[in-house]
């Protein structure tokens, strides 16, 4: 019998797995971690998720115990990833530390603006990636980490890791807080039904949880989940966003359709759940391409306008008239 | 009165992300120099890119409040490509 049940594969086209195997509390005072006994594949998300739920037992004072066949052979990658730590393990077995560069970013916490700036600057040495290329992940990771700093009110910060695949050019990304969730955040001011309405509200553009006046105030947009979804979307790669019991999964786009950036997040190419195990918090978790830099100014224009439209109904530009020199 | 100048690298390196810096910016060294009938240079040089949040936190209130009056108070140098994108996409939303 165990509390969390770890299944073979946690990505974001499966992340349901996890779901249909677990609860996810409320938690005993003791509680059991299995992982599945041959192989555990997990995408970012995957470790972020649980390294929020290992936030989630530290909170609650939770003693930990675990089953883990040590024949597995994705050990190394789940621990040179820093999972278990991150679940309050300590480390299964001995590894030969290899350097990160150019493959991943082990999971951290980042807790204020200046740990995200700091962070930031590891990025171009960390990924071995040029500034060029890097300006879209850095992008997202802003964006995603400053939600958290400013809006989860998670004492314990945001969960953030990566991986890249160099030959696909494609870095997969997970972050994760055990914060006060989405419903909480947007509800501070505007009228919700539930998890779900909580997520289409954070995924719309001019919609923050800082104020009820749609377009934002002057220090937030509600702008930048729309943004990263839209990246996602753009290099034709999944975005799942879960926060309490539901989540939407923006799919795959397929390379004979057109990429169309909706406002209105339920006419979106996604898929959507509710009544799913509660998740005190909120995870994000993605895919995005850099192998086209060279395409990220007019990606931003498309999202800008897509952002203005979806917010003012206007589609008046007055590039021209700004002073550029 | 001469134009106040500021070099944003200085204070974000290569990559502008940090909103807690642009909101100093703007509360401390924008909006006060306009204030008094001055005008403002954001100058980008070495500033690789930025991101949204951190161009809305530094000028979005301005154009809102000054409306079209602000292009004239406002300048922006030394913009790369993904800059002058964001700051076109905080200007043209702030303004509608």
């Amino acid at each position: 019998m165990s509390d969390l049940y770890i299944p073979n594969s946690v990505a974001l086209r499966n992340f349901d797995t996890i779901l249909k195997a677990n609860t996810f509390g409320p938690w005993p005072n003791e509680v059991h971690v299995k992982f599945h006994p041959k192989y555990v594949a997990m995408h970012p998300v995957g470790l972020a998720l649980l390294a929020a739920l290992g936030d989630i037992w530290r909170k609650q004072g939770a003693n930990l115990s675990g089953s883990l066949d040590r024949k597995i052979r994705s050990i190394p990658y789940l621990q040179r990833m820093g999972l278990f730590r991150a679940m309050g393990f300590i480390d299964p077995t001995e590894l030969v530390t290899h350097e990160e560069t150019g493959r991943f970013i082990p999971l951290r916490k980042i807790r204020t603006g200046l740990e995200l700036e700091e962070f930031v600057k590891t990025i171009d040495p960390l990924l071995h990636t040029t500034r060029e290329n890097s300006r879209v992940i850095k992008h997202v990771f802003s964006e995603l980490i400053r939600n958290v700093i400013e809006h989860a009110i998670a004492g314990e910060g945001a969960n953030v890791c990566a991986t890249y695949n160099r030959n696909k050019k494609k870095i997969s990304i997970g972050i994760s807080d055990s914060g006060r969730g989405l419903f909480t955040s947007i509800a501070k001011s505007h009228d919700l039904t539930d998890d779900l309405d909580a997520i289409h509200k954070a995924l719309t553009p001019g919609v923050t949880g800082s104020t009820s006046r749609i377009g934002g105030n002057e220090q937030n947009a509600g702008a930048g989940l729309f943004f990263t979804k839209c990246i996602a979307q753009s290099t034709r790669n999944n975005f799942l966003i879960y926060s309490g019991t539901a989540y939407f999964k923006l799919k795959v786009t397929p390379a004979d359709h057109p990429i169309v950036f909706h406002s209105d997040p339920t006419k979106d190419r996604c898929s959507t759940k509710t009544e799913l195990p509660n998740f005190d918090g909120t995870l994000i978790g993605l895919d995005i391409n850099i192998g086209d830099q060279k395409a990220f100014k007019d990606l931003i224009d498309r999202i800008g306008s897509a952002y203005q439209l979806g917010v003012t109904k206007s589609k008046k530009d007055y590039t021209k008239r700004i002073h550029f020199t | 009165m001469n134009p106040l100048t500021i070099r944003i690298s200085d204070l974000t390196g290569n990559f502008a992300e940090n909103k807690d810096k642009a909101k100093d910016l703007r509360e401390q060294k924008v909006m006060p120099t306009i204030a008094k009938g001055g005008h403002v240079i954001l100058d980008f040089a070495d500033v690789d890119s930025t991101t949204q949040s951190f161009i809305h936190a530094l000028i979005s209130k301005v154009f809102q409040d000054k409306r079209e009056k602000a292009f004239t108070l406002i300048e922006f140098k030394n913009c790369s490509g993904p800059v002058k994108s964001l700051v076109s996409t905080v200007v043209n939303y702030s303004l509608a």
